[in-house]
């Protein structure tokens, strides 16, 4: 994203947060009310962008019908590895990507925060994000939507639902990075 | 030798180098001139900022794979998200994830360049004996039978049944073993990469490579590049890790690629003197067509491209055609792209096609019925890399010509699929546009936007950043790929063309890079 469009977005995502902040005098509603949940770390990304990170993996992703849950395959943490591991400025984009997504649901007609939305009402808000005649909404939610399914449908656990045959490689050879984030997953106390 | 990130920060030295030639950057353009100037006698230190992978680390692992040698480890895009940046970080660069598709610059196009860009000295009688000879060194060949996939088969039977003109496309590989894991990195050496070929030569004649060295800063003195200086990266973290390489050279070469090479041009001020720095990009912006059918197809398995649409290469124009980067003269009809099968594996299918949650599913679940072709456009409106605040910025327009392009490619995807029997056309926009016949193809091209983020295209094949021209005011480098005003700074990569090669330009780049080598040496007493 460029520089100016990084800021609308961070605009947008932290302007818009203060907006609804002052309607409803609750500056806990932009801070408060998040906790991980046993098992998860945050590491690239804050506790509360985590837990965006784990409402937009919980409406993006299946579950059931053959197909495992996001939740069941710790997705949210592959999503966080991928934020750590990223360069600074996509680093950047991606958190202020996730703030956005958190406080933009008044902006469609649902008066809570993204995460505290329940399944149906998330996923009609990210629709409409993702078709909303603004570039950024459309960007925003194509860049987490990519993200999110690309990590999920490269879990091997998801292959026997679509019926890939997987590797001809047997025995995967995690890039660095992923071996040092694994490290800081587990010194921190992470549980798979 | 090849010295590695890790060994250079656990030794926690800067290291020095002197040498004749210093070359930023291993793919098709770097690697292959250093090999050649080596080869003569030349001492040549190569810097690369990706990491030294071989086959033993292509695990064919989607996710695993863009970590180790794509850049930005595939997420990144231009500014306004509307293509993805498709670029190679590793020693070896895009070689490495290319499809190993190997075509001559077509003639035509090279004609083109003289004619209307004063190109001289790259003509096709003066690279003709260097495609021999590379082609000899990748084993280029036409791809037999073996390689094409059902995929593969439905599009050279539905370019024929539309009177298309369809071709076999040419293929740098040895042994191929047919996994379908190009774009991974092969596991196999099979496909004749920089990795595989003039790597090796390189190391053979007594060049050295420094991986994970990423390239900062060119000291200048006078009309003369003096030294470079190259931070040693930590490859767990893509950051700095203290270390220094600092090489003095007779002659620099830069070879970053078509993003990268503007992209360390600008770091060094240059822009002032070479307004068309970073000016002029291409990308060959790709559309991509889905298709369901009720057959199996497993586009995933064997080669990407066997047999390529080459109907369209040109662009055909009621009047006068139209050149890269200048006003319309003409009312465009159709083509300027070369069109193929598509391959993708679930990681990077899922992430493009539309919806989201059951209704992805449902479509992911029929993986093996899902096949597709893909579209390089040959870009008409020129892009830009810029650098602000220390960022890159990556500009790529999608309206005027570019766009008309694309819905032409989006319709001429749609006859073919449904040509063959595709029971289900899906565009992959944000719309979710899904048609099911052919009779519904115009409407729903005339449908889609090609507003920024609506749909997903790769941007593969970068180029033009630093094109070649006869005066400073219009090109950043001559004819004897010498940077304008700088006496020994040289660029061999595709940021030399002054427009697309209409073809995967793999083999383009090394007869150009060939042409470069022979400047290089002749610029060194």
């Amino acid at each position: 994203m460029s520089e100016a469009t990084r800021r609308q977005l961070l605009q947008l995502g932290l302007g818009g947060a203060a907006v609804l902040a002052l309607g409803g005098g609750l500056l806990s509603w932009v801070r408060g009310g998040y906790a991980l949940l046993p098992g998860e770390v945050a590491i690239g990304l804050s506790v509360k962008q985590l837990c965006v990170a784990r409402a937009l993996v919980e409406t993006l992703t299946p579950g059931g019908d053959g197909f495992p849950s996001g939740r069941e395959l710790g997705l949210v943490q592959r999503v966080d590895e991928q934020v750590w591991a990223a360069d600074e400025a996509m680093a950047a984009d991606l958190r202020a990507a996730l703030e956005l997504i958190e406080h933009v649901p008044p902006l469609f007609g649902r008066y809570r925060r993204f995460s505290a939305l329940g399944p149906a009402a998330r996923r009609e808000v990210f629709e409409a994000l993702s078709r909303s005649r603004r570039n950024l909404f459309v960007q925003v939610a194509s860049a987490m939507k990519q993200l999110i399914q690309i990590c999920y449908y490269t879990d091997p656990r998801v292959w026997p639902a679509i019926g890939y045959d997987g590797p001809w490689v047997k025995e995967p050879k995690p890039p660095a990075s992923a071996s040092a984030y694994a490290r800081l997953f587990a010194e921190r106390g992470g549980r798979a | 030798m090849i010295r590695q990130g890790t060994e250079l920060l656990r030794d926690g030295r800067d290291v020095s180098e002197s040498v004749d030639v210093c070359v930023v950057g291993s793919g098709c353009g770097g690697a292959s001139l250093a090999a050649w100037l080596a080869e003569r006698g030349r001492s040549v230190v190569v810097v690369e900022q990706g990491g030294w992978y071989t086959k033993d680390d292509f695990d064919q692992r989607e996710v695993h794979m863009l970590a180790k040698i794509d850049g930005g480890r595939g997420l990144h895009a231009s500014d306004d998200l509307s293509v993805s940046l498709t670029y190679g970080n590793n020693v070896g660069g895009a070689s490495v994830h290319y499809w190993a598709d190997s075509y001559r610059t077509p003639p035509d196009r090279l004609e083109e360049w003289r004619d209307e860009f004063g190109i001289q000295g790259h003509g096709a009688e003066i690279l003709a004996p260097y495609f021999e000879e590379i082609e000899r060194d990748l084993n280029v060949h036409l791809a037999g039978d073996m390689y094409a996939n059902t995929m593969n088969v439905l599009v050279e039977r539905g370019a024929r049944s539309l009177g298309w003109h369809v071709e076999r496309v040419p293929q740098a590989r040895k042994g191929c073993r047919a996994s379908g894991h190009c774009m991974q990195g092969c596991s196999y050496d099979a496909k004749q990469s920089q990795l595989v070929t003039y790597i090796p030569r390189l190391l053979a004649a007594g060049g050295k490579l420094y991986a994970d060295a990423r390239a900062d800063q060119l000291s200048m003195a006078g009309r003369r590049v003096d030294e470079l200086v190259a931070c040693v990266l930590d490859r767990a973290t893509g950051r700095p890790g203290g270390p220094v390489v600092r090489v003095k050279a007779r002659a620099f070469v830069v070879a970053a690629g078509g993003y990268g090479t503007p992209e360390l041009l600008l770091r060094q001020g240059l822009k002032g003197r070479l307004p068309a720095l970073g000016e002029h990009l291409f990308v060959n912006p790709c559309p991509m067509t889905h298709a369901v059918f009720d057959q199996d197809i497993v586009q995933w398995r064997n080669i990407p491209a066997a047999w390529g649409v080459e109907e369209f290469r040109l662009a055909r124009y009621d009047g006068p055609r139209r050149v890269f980067g200048r006003p319309a003269r003409s009312r465009y009809r159709e083509g300027g792209y070369l069109f193929m099968p598509n391959q993708l594996h679930p990681g990077m299918l899922g992430a493009v096609l539309p919806g989201i949650g059951a209704s992805h599913a449902e479509l992911m679940r029929k993986l093996s019925k899902l096949g597709g072709t893909i579209c390089w456009i040959d870009d008409v409106e020129p892009g830009s890399v810029r650098v602000d605040g220390g960022r890159r910025h990556v500009q790529v327009p999608l309206s005027g010509g570019n766009g008309e392009r694309l819905r032409d490619a989006w319709r001429k995807q749609a006859e073919l699929l449904f040509a063959v029997g595709a029971r289900q056309v899906l565009f992959g926009d944000v719309e979710d546009t899904r048609i099911d016949g052919p009779r519904q193809i115009d409407a729903a091209v005339r449908a889609l936007s090609i507003r920024p983020g609506r749909n997903v295209l790769a941007a593969p094949h970068p180029g033009g950043g630093a094109r070649m021209g006869a005066s400073d005011r219009d090109s950043v480098v001559g004819f004897d790929h010498r940077v304008h005003g700088i006496d020994n700074l040289f660029v061999a990569d595709p940021s030399v063309f002054p427009s697309p090669p209409s073809v995967d330009p793999s083999l383009s780049i090394l007869a150009f890079s060939r042409v470069a080598a022979d400047a290089v040496a002749a610029a060194l007493p």
